[in-house]
């Protein structure tokens, strides 16, 4: 079987670049206008601490050199040939994805705020003050209701906060995304494209948001290859 | 401040993960079907239910294919 | 030949605070869609129990949200309703115990639906 790392425009190296998973030499396989970083394996790897940091560091260690585009952990194909296939079936979107990233690097950021009014999981629901009697079912609607309001309330409020840190650090990348609240704390969940050369600078926004927002808990990491920023992706196998 | 460094890792951890398992080429379908506890190529969530004929297939060539040689 | 001593976890930039709530919050965020399905035996009955209790729960949740709008709107009588919560409340009560009897959580039930995650 074999192992894919990451894809680059072309390889690196004639010989073997490092040792990957299994401490298996890590190789280029090229196939037209991009070559895949691969390693040849006995059978599919679990996602363990160790395996995980080798994968990555195989990544960063190409990131320095050339642009990289980082594959998901755990792709494996039975043979060159169907690396090959898969990847001319997108080679279009590679090219372009190679591009994008070309001398850019991945900052991540996560906010988290205090929410003073948890929302209570949907089930939980109690009409107020209902303590004994059995629920209506207008008094179940009005609760959830209620509950809704509040809940839209708050999201409100996240957008309008997580835009005032978002959106500064957005500017000094090419690209962003970002997501609010994926648990209730997580006010923000953002990644960043930046250029090399614009590190410093993001750096130094970062702290600046720090402290004109103190009661928010900013965890920046990276520089990350970048994995959010690619486009390719099948959900499905061909 | 070793508990500082800890924390940093496992907090670096997550955010690797994260990354790393759920982002980057995705070529390949979302979830690893296991055989008894062998783990095959990932799958998409919509063939799952009728892919473990697949896996199993696949299991065999795989097998044939990377037998332990004696060299 | 690639430096073999990369600090890698080295990714931290600036002093957090609190690292220890954000370990918390990130294993909560993390995909809880079951990566690893053993397709033999008695796992994939919790596998796909997971799966199908957490599609029927964002239905239930997406046809709540329907009802609420249409009660904002004033489009509906009291006695429809009374009978969509009486409806409601039925089915939620039942999701519990579907989950109780699966020894399921809540939280093992928020399928990252990217999206449609926003739905829920």
């Amino acid at each position: 079987m074999i192992y894919l790392y990451a894809i680059t425009t072309h390889p690196l190296s004639d010989g073997h670049f490092c040792e990957g998973l299994a401490d298996r030499p890590v190789f280029w396989l090229s196939y037209g206008r991009v070559s895949a970083v691969v390693s040849a394996l006995a059978s599919a790897v679990q996602p363990t601490e160790a395996n995980v940091w080798r994968h990555e560091a195989v990544v960063e260690a190409l990131m320095a050199d050339c642009a990289v585009l980082p594959v998901r952990f755990g792709t494996v194909f039975l043979d060159k040939e169907e690396l090959g296939a898969v990847l001319a079936a997108h080679d279009g979107d590679l090219v372009r994805d190679l591009e994008r990233v070309r001398g850019r690097v991945e900052l991540g950021l996560r906010v988290l705020w205090d929410v003073d009014d948890d929302p209570e999981p949907p089930n939980r629901d109690s009409p107020a003050g209902a303590a004994n009697a059995l629920p209506t079912g207008r008094d179940y609607m009005l609760a959830r209701l209620k509950r809704e309001r509040q809940r839209h309330e708050c999201h409100q409020r996240a957008e309008a906060l997580a835009a005032r840190i978002h959106c500064p650090l957005a500017h000094l990348a090419t690209d962003s995304r970002k997501q609010l609240l994926v648990t209730p704390r997580l006010l923000l969940t953002s990644a960043y494209l930046v250029p090399r050369g614009h590190m410093a600078a993001f750096e130094q926004e970062l702290e600046t948001l720090r402290a004109a927002y103190p009661q928010l808990g900013l965890l920046c990491t990276g520089p990350w290859p970048a994995y959010s920023f690619v486009t390719t992706a099948v959900t499905a196998d061909p | 401040m070793s508990q500082t460094i800890s924390r940093q890792k496992e907090v670096t951890l997550l955010d690797l993960l994260d990354r790393i398992l759920t982002k980057g080429v995705i070529l390949r379908g979302d979830i690893t079907i296991s055989v008894a506890d062998v783990d095959l190529i990932y799958l998409g969530l919509k063939v799952m239910l009728t892919s473990i004929e697949t896996a199993e297939r696949m299991r065999e060539v795989a097998a044939e294919r990377y037998a332990p040689r004696s060299s | 030949m690639p430096r073999q001593d990369l600090k890698l976890e080295d990714k931290v930039l600036g002093e957090t605070g609190d690292l220890g709530a954000f370990a918390s919050e990130l294993e909560r965020a993390s995909s809880p869609l079951p990566r690893h399905v053993n397709a033999d035996s008695s796992g994939v009955e919790q596998g796909l129990a997971k799966l199908v209790l957490t599609l029927i729960e964002l239905l239930r949740q997406l046809l709540e949200r329907q009802a609420l709008r249409r009660i904002e709107g004033g489009s509906l009588t009291e006695d429809e309703i009374e009978r969509l919560g009486q409806t409601f409340l039925k089915l939620s009560t039942r999701m519990e115990e579907l989950k109780v009897a699966f020894g399921l959580e809540d939280e093992e039930l928020n399928l990252n639906l990217g999206p449609l995650g926003d739905l829920m």
